[in-house]
């Protein structure tokens, strides 16, 4: 569990005012949750999750990970933080720049050998995360600098892994992916909640993406958490998310408009199974175009997204 | 609305490292022309070969085989070059690596300057071409105090201040967030709409691309398809077999497809699907090439 109380961070640089990134922020993120962090660029969004570890330092306010204060003076604050940062690893963006083994093994062994780890522990942790991040066995011999980009990310990702952390925070994880590499990112992150039992928390820009992952979104502006609930409600209000320079999803900017036009439809059902759910539930309303009756679907995916 | 083609790419192949044991050819025989006021879309998967055909357009690459025209001369002559990089304009993905002086005023000066026009002329330039893009009030901020999409918008003024007949955004918009994104491309939606600028969008956001009068679909090198967008972004099981996804209302209106709903094809947009519903959209709005008889 990652707690934060009254936290402001002040950016100070030699030849600049003072930049406040973060001005009061109170939160919890529980064990097992799939958040998102969402709000326009500027707003402490990446700030924030760089204390979600210890990487930088609130200028007032605290910060807990698992009930231990990181940040409280004492002889031990040195573990406490070494113990934050394995708890809860961070991906940062565009963590492919951040490669430099000459294999993709290599690069993800980096972290466990610097924890001190055993050479039998140490392999057995690469394995596991590269399975974990979905990169082929054959892979782990090959230069990371040979890979996609979508593949480079993943490399990146495994080496967070091999730490084992209850936690994953990622920041823009899929920016400047193309769209296979961002569906498998997002099939990723949820099976790593789903059967890992990880908490995931994203740093996000792309609504369709949150709508696929989160269940709770936590919105952004100026440095303060100016709306904090299910992911469904946040995204389905749209003078809210105009006010933080963003835009429901898809789906829900069409339940929106059926809604308006009287149809009883639930605006916050964002992912596209309870989008479906909704417009079946109301296609004898719909005209002439909806298919009336209980037909079932024709050869339907079993179980969600994506294609026949 | 268009015309005449102005860029024609003839058979062009690109090898890269040729005659190596790492040789890549990234694009195999295109045939492609690009017409005088077109909006035309190249979208595919990472590696399918499209910042490769970017840097075809204006000559910053000549292809290993084949042949690339621009206004009618060929890129791999060396005394057109100058002339063809002004005619044709990029703007890449990265904001942080186009701008280049201490001020937005000064980095759009950089290629007019270059050309050698009286310094009057320069201003005059400058001035035009930030009013176009909306930030001549920011004409005196350094760069790095801008928004991602205000960046891009600097380096299109930058190319602006060129006069040129034809840009070519090269994932422009792919480090951005939504409201940068949309800056971008409502600015170049109306330079085409506005000035019948021809441009070329080099994108894999399928919801961008249906801006386009016309798309070209890339796969490993080669063009396999091309027509107008809402007839190729409908068929989200060919989409996938290509690297690409169809946005989420192509998708879920195959699903109800499945479920023996009638809805046309070519659905794209959140538009798209309340005018397949009979409902006119939040504006009133009929996607264009829907409203054209064919």
């Amino acid at each position: 569990m990652i707690r934060v109380e009254g936290l402001v961070h002040v950016y100070r640089a030699p030849g600049f005012p003072p930049r406040e990134a973060l001005r009061g922020v109170d939160l919890v993120i529980g064990d097992g949750e799939r958040v998102a962090i969402m709000g326009p660029t500027g707003s402490g969004k990446s700030t924030l999750v760089q204390h979600f570890n210890g990487l930088l330092r609130p200028t007032r306010g605290r910060v807990e990970v698992d009930g231990v204060e990181l940040w409280a003076p004492g002889r031990d604050r040195d573990e406490r933080l070494a113990e934050a940062r394995r708890r809860v690893g961070l991906v940062f963006q565009f963590p492919e720049q951040q490669l430099f083994a000459e294999t993709v093994w290599e690069d993800i062994a980096f972290a466990p050998r610097n924890f001190g780890l055993g050479e039998a522990e140490v392999a057995d942790r690469v394995e596991r995360a590269m399975a974990l991040a979905g990169l082929p066995p054959e892979l782990a011999h090959r230069s990371p600098f040979s890979l996609s980009g979508g593949q480079m990310r993943r490399v990146a990702i495994a080496g967070v892994l091999a730490m084992q952390p209850r936690t994953l925070v990622l920041d823009e994880p899929t920016a400047g992916l193309d769209p296979q590499g961002r569906a498998a990112l997002v099939d990723l992150l949820g099976r790593l909640h789903r059967e890992e039992g990880m908490t995931v928390v994203l740093v996000s820009h792309d609504v369709d993406e949150v709508a696929a992952v989160a269940q709770r979104v936590i919105l952004m502006r100026d440095g303060q958490v100016v709306a904090d609930g299910p992911a469904g409600a946040i995204l389905a209000d749209t003078g809210l998310l105009a006010s933080c320079r963003l835009r429901p999803p898809a789906t829900a900017r069409l339940l929106l408009e059926l809604a308006r036009r009287g149809l009883p439809v639930d605006p916050r059902r964002i992912g596209i199974d309870e989008a479906e759910a909704e417009l079946v539930a109301v296609a004898d309303r719909l005209g002439p175009v909806a298919a009336h009756g209980q037909r079932p679907p024709e050869a339907a995916p079993a179980g969600g997204e994506g294609g026949p | 609305m268009t015309g005449e083609p102005l860029i024609v790419l003839r058979q062009a192949s690109v090898v890269y490292h040729p005659g190596q044991p790492d040789a890549v050819e990234a694009l195999r025989g295109i045939d492609l022309e690009v017409r005088r006021g077109e909006f035309l879309a190249v979208v595919g998967a990472n590696g399918s070969g499209k910042s490769t055909l970017a840097r075809l357009l204006n000559g910053l690459l000549v292809p290993t085989r084949g042949e690339v025209r621009v206004a009618g001369r060929s890129t791999a002559d060396p005394q057109a070059r100058w002339e063809i990089r002004r005619l044709v304009g990029m703007v890449f993905q990265n904001p942080d690596n186009q701008l280049v002086a201490p001020t937005v005023e000064e980095d759009v000066a950089f290629g007019p300057e270059n050309l050698g026009l009286p310094r009057q002329e320069i201003a005059r330039r400058v001035r035009t071409a930030l009013e176009t893009v909306g930030l001549w009030e920011r004409r005196a901020d350094p760069p790095h105090r801008l928004s991602g999409g205000q960046k891009q918008r600097v380096a299109l003024a930058g190319i602006l201040a060129m006069q040129p007949q034809c840009l070519v955004l090269d994932e422009a918009t792919a480090m951005l967030d939504p409201a940068g994104r949309a800056e971008v491309l409502e600015t170049v939606a109306r330079l085409h709409r506005e000035r019948a600028m021809t441009v070329v969008l080099i994108t894999h956001f399928l919801e961008e691309a249906v801006r386009a009068e016309r798309v070209v679909v890339l796969e490993r090198g080669r063009i396999v398809a091309s027509g107008r967008p809402r007839e190729l972004f409908d068929r989200p099981d060919w989409l996938e077999r290509l690297g690409l996804v169809a946005p989420p209302m192509g998708r879920l209106a195959e699903r109800l497809r499945r479920r023996g709903w009638n809805l046309p094809p070519g659905i794209v947009t959140v538009e798209d699907f309340l005018a397949a519903l009979g409902l006119p959209g939040p504006t009133g709005h009929v996607p264009r090439d829907r409203a054209v008889t064919p």
